[in-house]
C-alpha cells in the first residue's frame, strides 16, 4: 500500500497522539492536525492531504458539517470517520455527507488498515 | 470520632464493597473528594487531583459534564440522576455513568458517579455498526453505478434519436432517386440491378428507422395504437414466407399450423390488431426461432384461435441457456448471437403488451423452446 498524506481531525489530544502513532506505525504521514471541524474545512485545500481521518463531536462544528463542507469544494476528497458514535442515524448522516469509511473508537489497528486499504483500492489506485 | 468523620467512613464503607467504580467530585472545584476501592484498583491509588484530569486525562473540564444539571440555581442537590454513556479516550474504555449530587459529610456539595465498564457490550454494539455502515456505503456506491448506468441510456437514447432524425432526411434522397433513375433512364442490366440494390437498402434502413422510433414511443407509453381487423394466420404466413427467401430461412423450414393442424384453403382467423405492430413483433420472434435452429432444422409456428384471445406458439429446437431465461424480454438481452442488438425479443413484448397481450417463454420441453405470444381478440372483430 502506498504511503499516504494524512490529515487528523480530532478535538482529544489523546487520540490525535495514538492516531498519530498508528499511522505512522503503518508508514503514512500526518502531514496536518485539526482540532475542530472549522479548522479542517479553513486547512484542506492548503494542505490537500490524501485522507482525512474525521471525529463527529468537536466544538465550534462537528465532523458531519465539516465533511459535508469538504467534499462541497473538493469532491473528490477521501474523509474516514473515526467516531465513538455507533448510533445507526450517526453512521447514515456521515455516509450521507460523502465519508467513504467508517471507524469506531477505539481504534483497532486490523480495522484501520482495512479500511485504508479498502478506499485506497477504490479511490486512488 | 466526631459525627461528621464518623458519616464519612460509614459512606466511604458502603461505597467500597459496591463493586463498581464509584468516585466523588466537589461540584465546585472538580477536586475527586472520593473513589472507591473497585476504582482504586483500575487506576491506581494515587487518585487526587481534578476529576477530568484523572479519569480523562484532559487538561480541561469534559464537555460532556452532567454536574449543572443535577444541581438546583442556588448550587444545591436538586435530587435528580442522570445515565448516560462515555467513552474515555485516556483508558479506551466505555462506562455507562449513573450520577447524583448530595452533601457530603463535611458540608461540601458533591456528585457521585457509579461507572459500569460496558467495554464489551460496546464493542459488539461497534462492530454492528461498523457492518451497518459498510452496508450503507455499499449501497450508495451501488446507487451511484445505478445512476451512472441510467446517465448512460439516457444519452444513449439521445444519440438514438438525434440519429434517427438526422438520418431520415438524406435518405429520402436514397430512396426517391433511384425509383427516378429506374423510371426515367435507360440504364444497363448491370446498373439497374445495382440502383435497385441502393433502393431496396434505402428501403430496409427506412423501415429499421421506423421501428426504432416505434420502439421508443413503445418504451415512452407515447405510441397510439391504430388497431385494425387482420387475419393472424395470413400475416403469419406472410412473415414466414418473407423470412424463408433470407439465407437464414432457406437452410430451415417453417411449419404453420392452426390449432395444432394444417389449417384448410380460406380459413382465417381473425383479430385486432395494429399491423405496425404485429408484422415487426412475429417478424422478430419468427427470426430468434430460425437463428436458434440448426441448419435443417424446423420451426413450428402454431396460430392458436380463442374466445377473447388469439395466440401464436413458436417452437424451436434447442434451449434458451439458463441463465438469461427469466430475462429474455429485457432490454439489451442476447444470446451472445454475433451482431444481435438485444431488441428483438424485448419490442416484440412491448408490442404484445401495447395491444393488452403478453409474451413469455415456455422451457418447460426438454430439447426445445416455445415463445408464447397472446393478444386480445379486440371487441370489434367479427369471427
Amino acid at each position: 500500500m502506498r504511503r499516504l498524506r494524512i490529515m487528523v481531525v480530532d478535538d482529544s489530544g489523546l487520540t490525535v497522539k495514538k492516531m498519530a502513532k498508528l499511522l505512522e506505525e503503518l508508514g503514512h504521514e500526518v502531514v496536518h492536525v485539526a482540532a475542530t471541524g472549522q479548522q479542517a474545512v479553513d486547512a484542506y485545500p492548503g494542505v490537500a492531504p490524501d485522507l482525512v481521518t474525521m471525529d463527529i463531536t468537536m466544538p465550534d462544528m462537528d465532523g458531519i458539517e465539516a465533511t459535508r463542507r469538504i467534499l462541497a469544494t473538493a469532491p473528490s476528497a477521501l474523509v474516514i470517520i473515526v467516531t465513538s458514535h455507533g448510533q445507526e442515524q450517526m453512521v447514515m448522516d456521515a455516509i450521507e455527507a460523502g465519508a467513504k469509511g467508517y471507524i469506531l473508537k477505539p481504534v483497532k489497528k486490523e480495522k484501520l488498515v482495512e479500511t485504508l486499504e479498502t478506499v485506497t483500492a477504490k479511490y486512488l489506485s | 470520632m466526631n459525627a461528621s468523620m464518623l458519616e464519612s467512613a460509614l459512606l466511604r464503607t458502603h461505597f467500597d464493597v459496591i463493586p463498581f467504580g464509584i468516585y466523588v467530585v466537589d461540584v465546585t472545584s472538580l477536586e475527586l473528594v472520593f473513589v472507591n476501592k473497585h476504582f482504586r484498583e483500575r487506576m491506581g491509588e494515587a487518585v487526587s487531583g481534578k476529576c477530568y484530569e484523572v479519569i480523562y486525562a484532559s487538561d480541561r473540564p469534559c464537555p460532556h459534564c452532567r454536574i449543572a444539571e443535577l444541581l438546583t440555581p442556588e448550587g444545591m442537590p436538586n435530587g435528580e440522576t442522570v445515565v448516560y454513556d462515555q467513552y474515555n479516550e485516556h483508558d479506551e474504555r466505555w462506562c455507562q455513568l449513573q450520577e447524583k449530587t448530595m452533601g457530603w459529610p463535611d458540608g461540601r456539595v458533591v456528585k457521585y458517579s457509579i461507572a459500569v465498564d460496558i467495554s464489551e457490550l460496546k464493542e459488539t454494539q461497534n462492530r454492528l455498526a461498523e457492518a451497518h455502515a459498510a452496508l450503507a456505503l455499499r449501497n450508495r456506491e451501488l446507487a451511484d453505478q445505478n445512476r451512472i448506468l441510467q446517465e448512460n441510456i439516457h444519452l444513449r437514447e439521445h444519440v438514438e434519436r438525434i440519429a434517427k432524425h438526422d438520418l431520415k432526411a438524406p435518405l429520402s434522397a436514397l430512396i426517391g432517386l433511384p425509383r427516378l433513375l429506374l423510371d426515367n433512364y435507360d440504364l444497363p442490366g448491370e446498373a439497374t440491378r445495382m440502383v435497385e440494390l441502393i433502393e431496396q437498402a434505402g428501403q430496409n434502413m427506412l423501415e429499421m428507422l421506423n421501428q426504432s422510433l416505434i420502439l421508443y414511443k413503445l418504451e415512452t407509453d407515447t405510441y397510439a395504437l391504430a388497431s385494425e381487423p387482420l387475419d393472424l394466420l395470413e400475416l403469419v404466413r406472410d412473415v414466414a414466407g418473407r423470412l424463408s427467401g433470407s439465407s437464414l430461412g432457406q437452410m430451415r423450414r417453417v411449419r404453420v399450423s392452426l390449432d395444432g393442424r394444417e389449417p384448410q384453403p380460406g380459413e382465417r382467423l381473425l383479430f385486432s390488431g395494429d399491423p405496425l405492430l404485429c408484422r415487426p413483433l412475429l417478424q422478430n420472434l419468427l427470426q430468434n426461432a430460425l437463428e436458434a435452429t440448426p441448419v435443417a432444422g424446423e420451426v413450428r409456428v402454431d396460430v392458436r384461435s380463442g374466445r377473447d384471445a388469439v395466440a401464436i406458439a413458436l417452437t424451436n429446437p434447442g434451449e434458451v441457456p439458463e441463465a438469461i431465461r427469466g430475462r429474455m424480454f429485457e432490454k439489451y438481452v442476447t444470446q451472445g448471437k454475433r451482431g444481435g442488438t438485444g431488441l428483438g425479443a424485448y419490442s416484440a413484448a412491448l408490442a404484445a403488451r401495447a395491444h393488452g397481450g403478453r409474451v413469455r417463454l415456455d422451457a418447460s420441453q426438454p430439447g426445445a423452446t416455445t415463445v408464447l405470444v397472446t393478444l386480445p381478440t379486440g371487441q370489434d372483430v367479427a369471427v
